[in-house]
């Protein structure tokens, strides 16, 4: 039933935006200084669509945005696979990174932009480095659960079958934890989108994290209103983009399957 | 209950500004690491904000912008902020600037790190094409914005990059930017640990930067005597900072240690070759009588730099938001004008 299941969706946002238009109009109990109404989030879209915003318009905010994302995932995505694969593998090795890693993983991104400024400078690097310290940790967690999650009774026939070790890891283990991993990936991506404000704090010229930090200095609520669902509408398009990557790779897997199917 | 019978005791005039005894509360805001923030600091240590019948609550903020949002909550009633968040406060909350708590136009500075000052220095024009990193909507901004129409230099012509004012400081230390747009106490902290060297103030553009004064509007039309008090407290303290300079040096050493920026020896001494303001002087710069007053004047030419820059696109008529009538209100009151005018 995806079509009433769409009605429902779309009456769900069409009554927030009632609600929206309601409460911030004349009659309603906000005000719009402190919440913007729906016109004046209109009126911001319109001039960072056509004259620009925090220097430049939409479309080049937004795909430099994505283009730091995609960096940052990548990085992020293959280095925290790699190493929770290594962490699920290898009781040792876990052994021996976990204490860095859980204590690591509590500091917030923005606790290390100082540093990564000694570090790295202002350039992308920097940036992608703030969002790696966000985005890896789901990916390491996801990846090393996979794996540890992996049936005994599976890798044990793929041993008495003389499988060797790496073909053992590549044949049966990826793909044993992939669904895991694919639950790794979709947080991290999202970790991405959400530390982008942050890591667009490093010195940007563009960016919708640099767009919501300007409209901050400006104090233009419709703006940052704006910024956000450029946020929100970029990491839903992305991570649907993931879905489909992950139900063309795991089409065997129940858990890749649409949840209407 | 115990709010609005204190309120209403007010209003009817039981305790008035001047009289010691019950204190009404008032929550003041300011930004503690600056220099203006010390007459708060004195002002509590020395117990004088209950000589007017004033009963403090502080709300500090890291910079004027949040500071200017937090208005639009009511958290808080009068306050001490940089002209460039007044603006934006006056045109987004309605936000009122009734004195100014110093002028700041020496100490809004462009810095250059030790390495490139020379050449910069020589030849201001080479700053074409180069990488400038300053807090955006901040006096700063205003000043090395002033800087570079002074060199003839256009904006467009530098990449002005936004960033925290702590971040720049970073960058420059650790050889990863060669131009910061600084305010103090973090232009004294690039010079001692960078040996940054100033290369343009806001004052060496020919612009005046006041920090001012402000209150809600709603605040101070419903309370103009306890806003009229504030202002005396404030004056008076600058009054004593400079009749006792050893003591105030002491007090800002304390503030900004407090503050998490302390201060050398080098910083404060600079610091103290700020112009503050007397009352009389205070009344003076805000005349309108003859027409825009001085500081309205100041204020436009930062309204017109906000405009130029896009953060306000149509900015509020001066005359609309700077008053002297809190400041005028001190004079009238004997009892506040004396307390404002004596240095002790």
């Amino acid at each position: 039933m995806p079509g009433r299941r769409g009605l429902i969706a779309a009456a769900s946002l069409l009554g927030l935006a009632l609600l929206w238009a309601w409460a911030t109009s004349p009659f309603g109990p906000v005000s719009p200084e402190r919440f913007p109404s729906p016109p004046l989030v209109g009126a911001a879209f319109l001039q960072i669509a056509t004259t620009g915003f925090a220097g430049a318009t939409l479309p080049r905010q937004v795909l430099t945005s994505l283009g730091l994302v995609i960096e940052g995932f990548l990085v992020a995505a293959s280095s925290g696979t790699a190493l929770g694969l290594a962490m699920g593998w290898n009781r040792r090795f876990a052994a021996f990174v976990n204490p860095v890693f859980q204590l690591l993983r509590p500091i917030p991104p923005l606790a290390w932009i100082p540093l990564v400024i000694l570090w790295l400078g202002l350039g992308n690097a920097a940036k992608v480095l703030v969002i790696w310290f966000a985005a890896f940790v789901p990916a390491v967690i996801n990846a090393e659960t996979g794996v540890r999650e992996i049936p005994g009774a599976l890798l044990e026939a793929a041993r008495m079958l003389g499988t060797p070790r790496h073909r053992l890891l590549v044949e049966v283990v990826v793909p044993a934890a992939a669904p895991m991993i694919f639950t790794g990936l979709r947080l991290c991506l999202q970790a991405t989108w959400t530390t982008l404000v942050a890591a667009e704090l490093v010195g940007s010229f563009y960016g919708l994290g640099h767009v919501l930090s300007e409209a901050q200095q400006d104090i233009y609520p419709g703006m940052i209103f704006v910024g956000m669902a450029a946020i929100g509408v970029c990491g839903w398009l992305t991570t649907a983009v993931l879905g489909w990557v992950e139900r063309r790779l795991l089409g065997w897997h129940a858990s890749a399957r649409p949840a209407h199917a | 209950m115990r709010r609005f019978v204190l309120l209403g005791a007010a209003a009817l005039g039981l305790f008035a500004p001047g009289v010691a005894g019950a204190q009404t509360p008032i929550k003041i805001s300011y930004q503690p690491t600056n220099y203006w923030a010390l007459p708060f600091y004195v002002a509590t240590k020395m117990n004088w904000w209950a000589k007017v019948g004033l009963k403090p609550s502080f709300v500090l903020f890291p910079a004027g912008v949040p500071q200017m949002a937090a208005a639009a909550a009511g958290s808080w009633d009068v306050g001490a902020t940089g002209s460039v968040p007044a603006v934006l406060g006056a045109a987004r909350f309605h936000v009122l600037t009734i004195g100014i708590d110093n002028d700041e136009s020496a100490t809004n500075v462009l810095v250059a790190s030790a390495k490139a000052y020379p050449g910069l220095a020589a030849n201001p024009k080479s700053i074409a094409g180069k990488r400038i990193l300053l807090t955006t909507n901040s006096t700063v901004d205003y000043a090395v914005r002033s800087c570079l129409a002074h060199w003839g230099v256009p904006d467009s012509q530098v990449s002005l990059v936004n960033l925290g004012q702590a971040p720049i400081v970073t960058s420059i230390i650790s050889g990863n930017a060669e131009l910061g747009g600084l305010w103090a106490p973090y232009s004294y902290e690039a010079m001692q640990k960078a040996h940054a060297k100033v290369l343009c103030s806001g004052k060496a553009a020919g612009v005046v930067i006041p920090g001012v004064l402000v209150a809600r509007a709603a605040y101070a039309k419903a309370h103009p005597d306890l806003v009229a008090a504030y202002l005396a407290v404030y004056v008076h303290a600058w009054a004593w900072a400079k009749a006792h300079p050893k003591e105030a040096a002491s007090m800002l050493q304390a503030a900004d240690v407090a503050g998490g920026v302390p201060l050398t020896s080098f910083g404060l001494k600079e610091e103290f070759t700020r112009p503050t303001f007397s009352l009389q002087q205070e009344l003076a710069l805000m005349d309108a009588s003859h027409g825009p007053s001085k500081l309205e004047q100041w204020m436009g030419q930062i309204s017109a730099f906000m405009q130029k820059t896009g953060s306000l696109p149509k900015p509020p008529a001066t005359a609309s938001y700077v008053t002297d009538a809190y400041m005028k209100r001190v004079g009238a009151d004997a009892k506040l004008r004396a307390f404002a005018e004596s240095a002790n």
